[in-house]
């Protein structure tokens, strides 16, 4: 007899449970319900990118006939992300130095817009030389020049890639 | 009297070679692509009988005007037709490393797999200066 009251509160406790399980179930449903499967989710815009950038590097690995696409795209899609850091960092900086957001605004979208502009002239230039497959002096120079207009980061990936180049045998140094 | 001019003539000769002697050091270039390494001496690769080979480093500068500039160096060698070894690097120290390099000097380099230079040596002695014999 002694044991009954405390039988009877944990099974009190059990049907609760019970019930509170149920009635948070049916809220899930009822969400689900409200979802319309139809539409497609939106996605981070950083992830389009990314993706896209998987299905490049996917289609390339297997062959070599199109790894100026890859170097190409790689300088597109950084571009792309880097100019999108670059806005968040210039709206995050415009709140502290409201009075110098015009000029430097003006200025950086320029500077952008001229590495880019150089990302484009660099591309085709190695398209070029990879499909003549040498380059002499003055070719050289000439990209030297083009390299020496990019963005810091951009330089140090088109020496490599130049050397890269000329290291697998794809270049050759001529006269 | 043909006899004692030649004698004079070849003693002459003899004497005249005798000093320019000295040690000479040839050191052909050699490309170690496991290794990712270079080496060899200017003098040996201007002056061999392989027209293919060859050994160098250079820098390069771009003053923008606005105070700032852009900077670097490469390396590079060859011994067979269209094969070359070429690295390139922004760092200053071995920028000024690459300037230090002088005419016929021996020049070592190292790359890593990405195209940078890693590593980047010369030296600059007497024995790779060039005799007659060499020209």
């Amino acid at each position: 007899m002694k044991f009954e009251k405390p039988f009877f509160i944990i099974c009190f406790v059990c049907i609760m449970q019970t019930i509170t399980i149920i009635y948070l179930t049916s809220g899930i449903s009822t969400l689900e319900a409200s979802i319309d499967s139809s539409k497609p989710v939106q996605e981070i815009s950083f992830q389009e990118p990314i993706k896209h950038n998987q299905q490049v590097s996917n289609k390339n690995l297997s062959t070599n006939q199109n790894k100026a696409d890859l170097d190409k795209n790689y300088f597109s899609l950084q571009a792309n992300n880097n100019e999108q850091l670059r806005e968040i960092m210039r709206q995050e900086l415009s709140r502290f130095f409201p009075e110098k957001n015009k000029k430097s605004n003006t200025q950086s979208q320029a500077s952008l817009a001229s590495n880019s502009e150089h990302l484009n002239i660099v591309n085709e230039k190695m398209a070029l030389f990879r499909s003549t497959g040498s380059l002499n002096n003055r070719d050289m120079e000439d990209f030297y020049l083009h390299i020496s207009r990019l963005a810091p980061q951009d330089r140090t990936q088109a020496l490599r890639i130049l050397s890269q180049e000329i290291n697998s045998g794809n270049l050759k140094l001529s006269n | 009297m043909y006899i004692k001019k030649a004698l004079i003539s070849a003693a002459i000769a003899l004497t005249s070679s005798f000093a320019l002697a000295g040690q000479s050091n040839d050191v052909p270039v050699e490309i170690d692509l496991e290794g990712f390494s270079a080496l060899g001496n200017m003098k040996t690769a201007r002056f061999s009988d392989n027209d293919n080979e060859f050994i160098g480093c250079g820098t390069r500068t771009f003053a923008f005007g606005d105070g700032t500039s852009f900077n670097f160096g490469f390396c590079q060698a060859g011994i067979e037709e269209g094969a070359s070894i070429n690295c390139g690097t922004e760092d200053l120290s071995l920028i000024s490393q690459i300037n230090a390099i002088s005419d016929y000097s021996f020049i070592t380099f190292r790359w890593d797999d990405l195209g940078n230079c890693t590593y980047v040596g010369s030296s600059t002695q007497s024995f790779y200066i060039p005799g007659k014999k060499d020209k």
